[in-house]
């Protein structure tokens, strides 16, 4: 038996592992763990939306308002009754990547709130008027509001979702390891997928291998996913044909090859490639939904219709058991996000491209009464500083920030953690990133230190702490 | 029995605790606390590895109370939630099911096994003694056969059966050369298979440029190659133009260099051959390392890289503490460090091309002999400990193998480029182009008409003329100047020979801002009153600039700007253009050289072991030491020892040049047995189902670039030129897929679905299995541009008799899968090609030969190697 193993740990599945299962699930003696698409104990969730927007999202602009930020406007933090946050034994987690570069600094002179917020729902959640449907949403949230990470720059994004810092090499993602944990829930879709503009690091499964890695799918019905379609011209006929006679011709090998395990595999990958060359298209095919639904996520508005299609294709793969999806938005090097200045203008265009589509996610998903059972979670990878950068800005900030999520057995209309009064540290239930990573996990029903591989010791900081008061 | 069910548990009997010690506890201990309290270290003068040491100290407090078992100071201190107390210190507490076992054993009375044997010393590792060489009493057999045949006679298995010559020789081609074979090529062997015909096989592959490309890649993957990243024109990360590395790696191989030689040049060329721009190439593998943003980083990365690639040590393990399996402590990693400090990276202009961004030598050098190395406290590059700097030195535990370092003092043009004739001779070029260029424009002017200012035109060409010819005596002034002090520091005529270069160098200075000063004027005329102000303001400052120029030439009479030929990297985002130009050392500290000459030195037990391993590996798809970057104290022996010695004794007997490594590998039987376990002894099967000891081949899968490369070469589309600049990687080049970019930012998406090599590790290839590979395979326009190729060459015609349809199915399985196809399969293939002649003309499908060859591509047999 133990070749099957030696064989798993050096070849990697993936798609391909529920081919496997069945396998070895008959034949090996040994409880098939994480990668073998079994929980460690019953789910609350099935499947995750992945909601990433790139650059930074000002935290005391979006979900934790800072009035304290008006009534000492202009002042510099030394002159306030708050200097203490600036203090170098405060500052020391986070690790410099860029030296000397021109973002990424310590800003002095606090910067008033751009924006006002209003409170949401029973629960009276504030929610700042960038995102008023977010906020008709605000019973299903809960807000994190004591974020941090230890990255000054966008390398942060990486951060976020693998756990580590950009200067520590490169390591799975969060969307990577519940892929490996939990394995399909459909044979002819990929389980892991990002769409939207991606930041710098395009793999999410290193050292577990390729087979890990997200799936990139674009909304674009010639082309949805890299060689999904011919690039040449052979009929679907012809293709089918081929097909046929690649698969007639590898059964004939068994023969030779009893206990080749890559060659079962490999037929069955063969398979399962030609599923979802078919099932794929269909499934991004908006145009099967009803107006009402269009409407609700925007797909009649310019501004909202490319994210809202994005979300809409989410949700539907959701109904089709796709794992992890995983949408980024705000493209450029850094992330859209990034307003180092005009800050007012930048968060009010771009949040008005993503609150409408959000919100009618959530709505969608509750009506179909699938919310219950799918992780929303809508992040960023540090907030923003409560001082002001080139007069109209603010720089990046990674001491303290704010991300929520609902759905899938959080409970909603309430926050968790706090900052200081000027938003500048996360001092009540400090979260560092891989809680989030933690929570996911444990509503998935894994155990996150059973998440590790021969030879990748992890660290402890790496499996992260379950978020247990925001858990229904 | 009423005492011990007061205490909560019972007695086990002391075989129970016995084997509760053996099978619970002492794994445990082994895994959390032998790293401290074991052979490699004793602290607070415990140790844990035996049960005698557990039960006694000496003259120390006992850890154990045998009455009050859970009183004992073992289990409080497994036990406590006091951090500041509680063992081990780092990670999850242990488990308390254990923890009960343990208290349970000791109210056994701490029982082991009689002659428990200590932890062996650490020192006393096998790959920590040199490899000896055995002696092969069986004569006429290959000695790779001759040692396995031992093992497999001891461990009772029975050996498959060479493989068919058809498969033998696909198996042979993709090892050396990385592409499929033709049937030409290999149709002597297959016709009559003798040892004879497969060795003259053998030599012309490993004579082929081709091996070069194949086993550079793989050297590639060990060595980290990645082409330069950064924002638009910045470099943050590796070096541009390092492809030079890339074909220094290439030809070193192809010329069979020792790879002791390749070692002593990838990290000190400079100081050995600091003239030598082909042999600088090699310090690309330093250079790879550069990263902008964080010094440390860089140095870490190639501390353990180095120690990972060369001698299989896990450095890097002992950056933040002592190592836990392996004596190498954090002042070793700072020392090791300390070799590597001085170290920078700079690019140098190459003959032909002076603009470096087009073109240059990315290498490493001493910028910083005198730089100190800290040990950076827990690893805290923020926290250095200045008590003591470091001294260079490998790790202390092989301290008794010569380790010494000899400065180098440097030829001059080593650390002044500019001296070199190449330097002035691209110069002279580029001054000579600029007049030609010039006469080209007074040509294209004067055929003008008079109307268009052609007079004025001429005037100002005229002008630019006058200037430019001055460009050429002013370099060769400076140039000889340059020279004659680096020779003659002191020398007599330096006073004169400076005074010329300033003079010409001022003479070309003053016709140059002429020529400016007089086609701004000229522009002044034809601007309008109304928008002549800024026009006004640049004459103004151009009449300041000559003003000033004039004046420093009669300060200075002897000051001229140097000839350069050379950009440092830049050590941070922070270093200003003052301290990056500063002057290179005329020496070096000669630590690289002597770290290569350690790492190469016969009584180095490592090198030529990681080294064979590495080779083995890739004929085998596994290694005999596994992880092959790791030989330190969790590796035990492999069980075929005897032949990685043997093979590492044969490198180094044969001048460490490694074509002859390959060819006693590939001529051995134990290379060529088939892969197939259908028909093994059933033994073999119980006995060893992993094939450990070799009774069969391993079947491997196409590496990434040998799938591309072998579907151009078979449909006869493959471009064989070598070397030269990376091509974009998404774009149809038709070349070899390691001439392709390859960096964080760029990577062929085709390659990188079939486990390409992660440019920060890659000491093997992983073999996924995704769909998307099928799709790929199939949906590609290579894969079907292949397929036309191949069913072309193949002899597809667009009308076939049944003899030549036949014909075609069998060559197509002999050139993709190295198969003979059986009935059925040749059934099946009759059949789809029966149907597709059949088929409707389309616009553009392809013919019913070229969708069985497409269809073949995705054959599990394709992709593998059998």
């Amino acid at each position: 038996m133990l070749h099957r193993r030696a064989f798993l740990s050096h070849s990697t599945m993936g798609l391909g592992s529920i081919a496997l299962q069945s396998l070895l699930s008959s034949d090996m003696q040994a409880k098939p763990g994480p990668g073998f698409g079994q929980a460690d104990r019953p789910e609350k969730a099935k499947n995750v939306i992945w909601l990433f927007m790139r650059g930074g999202v000002s935290h005391i602009e979006s979900f934790d308002p800072k009035p304290s930020l008006n009534r000492f406007a202009g002042k510099t933090i030394g002159e306030t009754p708050f200097s203490n946050v600036q203090s170098p034994d405060r500052l020391k987690n986070v690790r410099v990547v860029v030296v000397n570069d021109a973002n990424g600094q310590q800003r002095n002179k606090l910067y008033p709130l751009q924006v006002a917020f209003k409170r949401y729902g029973q629960s009276g959640l504030e929610v700042s008027d960038w995102f008023p449907h977010v906020g008709s949403c605000a019973d299903d949230l809960a807000v994190i509001r004591s974020m941090w990470t230890t990255d000054d720059n966008h390398g942060a994004q990486v951060q976020f979702h693998s756990g580590r810092h950009m200067l520590d090499g490169r390591h799975p993602t969060i969307g990577a390891w519940i892929t490996y944990g939990l394995g399909s829930l459909n044979e002819n879709l990929p389980q892991f997928v990002t769409m939207g503009p991606r930041f710098f690091d395009t793999k999410d499964g290193h050292y577990l291998g390729p087979a890990y890695d997200a799936v990139p799918l674009k909304l674009d019905r010639d082309q949805p996913l890299d060689y999904a379609q011919p690039e040449h011209s052979l009929s679907s006929t012809r293709q089918r044909d081929e097909f046929r006679l690649t698969h007639s011709l590898n059964q004939l090998r068994r023969g030779a090859f009893p206990q080749d395990d890559r060659l079962e595999a490999r037929i069955q990958s063969y398979e399962l490639a030609f599923r979802m060359q078919r099932s794929v298209p269909t499934l991004l095919d908006l145009e099967q939904e009803t107006p009402s639904i269009r409407n609700l996520y925007g797909l009649e508005n310019d501004i909202t219709r490319p994210f809202g299609r994005q979300l809409l294709a989410a949700r539907r793969m959701v109904e089709k058991g796709v794992r992890f999806i995983q949408i980024m938005h705000g493209d450029g090097a850094a992330g859209a996000w990034d307003a180092h200045s005009g800050l007012k203008a930048n968060h009010e265009k771009l949040a008005a491209q993503v609150d409408l589509p959000i919100a009618g996610l959530l709505k969608d998903l509750k009506q179909r009464g699938i919310l219950s059972e799918t992780l929303v979670v809508f992040a960023t990878e540090f907030g923003r500083t409560p001082g002001s950068q080139n007069n109209d800005g603010r720089d990046h900030h990674p001491y303290g920030f704010s991300i929520w999520m609902a759905g899938g057995g959080i409970q909603g209309g309430r926050t968790h953690g706090q900052t200081d009064e000027i938003g500048f540290h996360a001092v009540e239930d400090p979260h560092y990133v891989t809680d989030v990573h933690a929570t996911l996990l444990h509503q998935l029903g894994l155990e996150p230190h059973r998440m590790e591989v021969p030879q990748h010791k992890r660290l402890e900081q790496d499996f992260g702490h379950v978020m247990h008061h925001i858990l229904a | 029995m009423m005492l011990m069910s007061l205490l909560g548990y019972s007695i086990p009997a002391h075989s129970d605790a016995l084997q509760s010690y053996e099978e619970h506890i002492k794994p445990m201990l082994k895994e959390r606390c032998f790293a401290c309290h074991g052979s490699l270290k004793q602290k607070g003068g415990l140790r844990l590895d035996t049960a005698m040491h557990i039960r006694e100290r000496g003259a120390q407090e006992p850890l154990l109370d045998l009455k009050h078992p859970d009183q004992s100071i073992l289990l409080q201190r497994l036990r406590t939630s006091d951090m500041e107390e509680r063992m081990p210190p780092e990670g999850k507490a242990v488990d308390p099911a254990i923890l009960e076992r343990i208290e349970a054993w000791i109210a056994a009375g701490a029982p082991g096994p009689s002659h428990e044997e200590e932890e062996s010393d650490p020192s006393d590792h096998w790959s920590f003694h040199p490899p000896v060489e055995i002696t092969i009493t069986t004569r006429g057999t290959h000695p790779i056969d001759a040692l396995l045949q031992s093992i497999h006679e001891e461990h009772e298995v029975e050996p498959q059966a060479i493989s068919p010559p058809l498969l033998l020789m696909r198996r042979l081609f993709l090892d050396l050369v990385g592409i499929l074979p033709d049937p030409e090529e290999i149709a002597e062997y297959v016709k009559e298979p003798t040892d004879h015909h497969y060795e003259k096989i053998v030599d012309r592959l490993l004579a082929s440029p081709r091996y070069g490309e194949r086993w550079g890649r793989h050297w590639m993957d060990i060595w980290r190659y990645s082409d330069w990243f950064g924002l638009g024109e910045q470099l943050r990360y590796s070096q541009k133009h390092i492809w030079h590395w890339r074909d220094w790696i290439l030809e070193s191989l192809n010329e069979d260099k020792g790879y002791d030689q390749m070692i002593l040049e990838m990290l000190a060329a400079d100081e050995l051959f600091p003239l030598d721009e082909d042999r600088l190439r090699a310090t690309g593998f330093l250079a790879r390392n550069y990263f902008l943003f964080n010094r440390t980083t860089w140095l870490d990365k190639t501390i353990e890289h180095t120690a990972r690639a060369f001698v299989g040590l896990t450095l890097q393990c002992s950056k933040c503490h002592d190592h836990k399996y392996d004596p190498i402590t954090a002042e070793d990693y700072y020392r090791f460090r300390a070799i590597l400090e001085p170290h920078q990276i700079r690019t140098d202009a190459l003959p032909g091309e002076i603009n470096l961004e087009k073109n240059g030598l990315p290498r490493a050098f001493d910028m910083h002999p005198d730089a100190a190395t800290f040990i950076h406290v827990k690893g805290d590059e923020k926290n250095l400990d200045q008590s003591q700097p470091m001294s260079p030195s490998p790790p202390a535990f092989l301290g008794h193998i010569p380790f010494t370092i000899q400065p180098v003092s440097l030829p001059p043009s080593a650390h002044l480029p500019a001296l070199k004739d190449h330097v002035l001779a691209s110069q002279l070029q580029k001054a000579k182009v600029a007049l030609r260029d010039i006469r080209d424009r007074r040509e294209t002017a004067s055929n003008q008409p008079q109307e268009n200012n052609r007079a004025e035109t001429i005037r100002l060409l005229d002008l630019e003329w006058e200037a430019a010819q001055k460009k050429i005596p002013s370099i060769k002034a400076v140039h000889d100047a340059m020279v004659y002090r680096s020779a003659h520091p002191d020398g007599f005529d330096l006073e004169t020979l400076d005074r010329l270069a300033a003079q010409r160098t001022w003479d070309y200075d003053s016709a140059l801002l002429n020529w400016k000063l007089a086609s701004k004027q000229w522009e002044l005329e034809k601007t309008e009153a109304k928008d002549q102000r800024g026009v006004l303001k640049q004459i103004e400052a151009l009449k300041k600039e000559i003003h000033n120029r004039n004046l420093s030439f009669q300060e200075h009479p002897l000051k001229y700007v140097a000839l350069k030929a050379s950009i440092k990297a830049l050590e941070s985002p922070a270093e200003t253009e003052e301290e990056r130009g500063k002057p290179y050392p005329d020496t070096s500290t000669g630590r690289r050289s002597a770290l290569a000459r350690w790492l190469i030195h016969p009584e180095n037990p490592l090198t030529a072991r990681v080294a064979v391993n590495h080779i083995w590996s890739r004929h085998f798809g596994i290694p005999l030491v596994d992880p092959v970057s790791d030989f330190g104290r969790r590796t035990p022996a492999p069980i075929l020892q005897s032949i990685l010695d043997h093979l590492a004794v044969t490198l180094v007997k044969h001048q460490w040049h490694m074509k002859p490594i390959h060819r006693l590998i590939v001529t051995s039987a134990a290379y060529k047995r088939s892969s197939a376990s259908h028909g093994a002894h059933p033994q073999n099967l119980l006995r060893d189902p992993e094939n450990q000891l070799l009774w069969r081949q391993h079947t491997k899968r196409m590496e990434s670039q040998v799938i591309r490369d072998s579907l151009l070469k078979s449909a006869r589309l493959l471009d064989e030129r070598m070397g030269g600049p990376s091509l974009e990687a998404n774009k149809p080049h038709p070349r070899r897929s390691l001439y392709f970019r390859h960096s964080r930012d760029d990577q062929e998406l085709f390659l990188g679905l079939f486990d390409d090599a992660s440019i920060l590790e890659c000491y093997r290839r992983s073999e996924s299995i995704i769909p998307q590979q099928a799709l790929a395979l199939s949906n590609s326009q290579l894969s079907m541009d292949a397929a036309i190729g191949i069913a072309h060459h193949l002899g597809w015609e667009k009308e076939n008799t049944p003899a030549s349809e036949e014909r075609f199915i069998e060559m197509a399985f002999q050139t993709l899968l190295g198969l003979e196809p059986e009935e059925e399969e040749r059934d099946l293939c009759r059949a789809s090609l029966k149907a597709w002649k059949e088929d409707p003309p389309l616009n553009g499908q392809p013919n019913a030969g070229v969708s069985l060859i497409h269809s073949l591509m995705n054959h599990n047999d394709f992709i593998t190697i059998r």
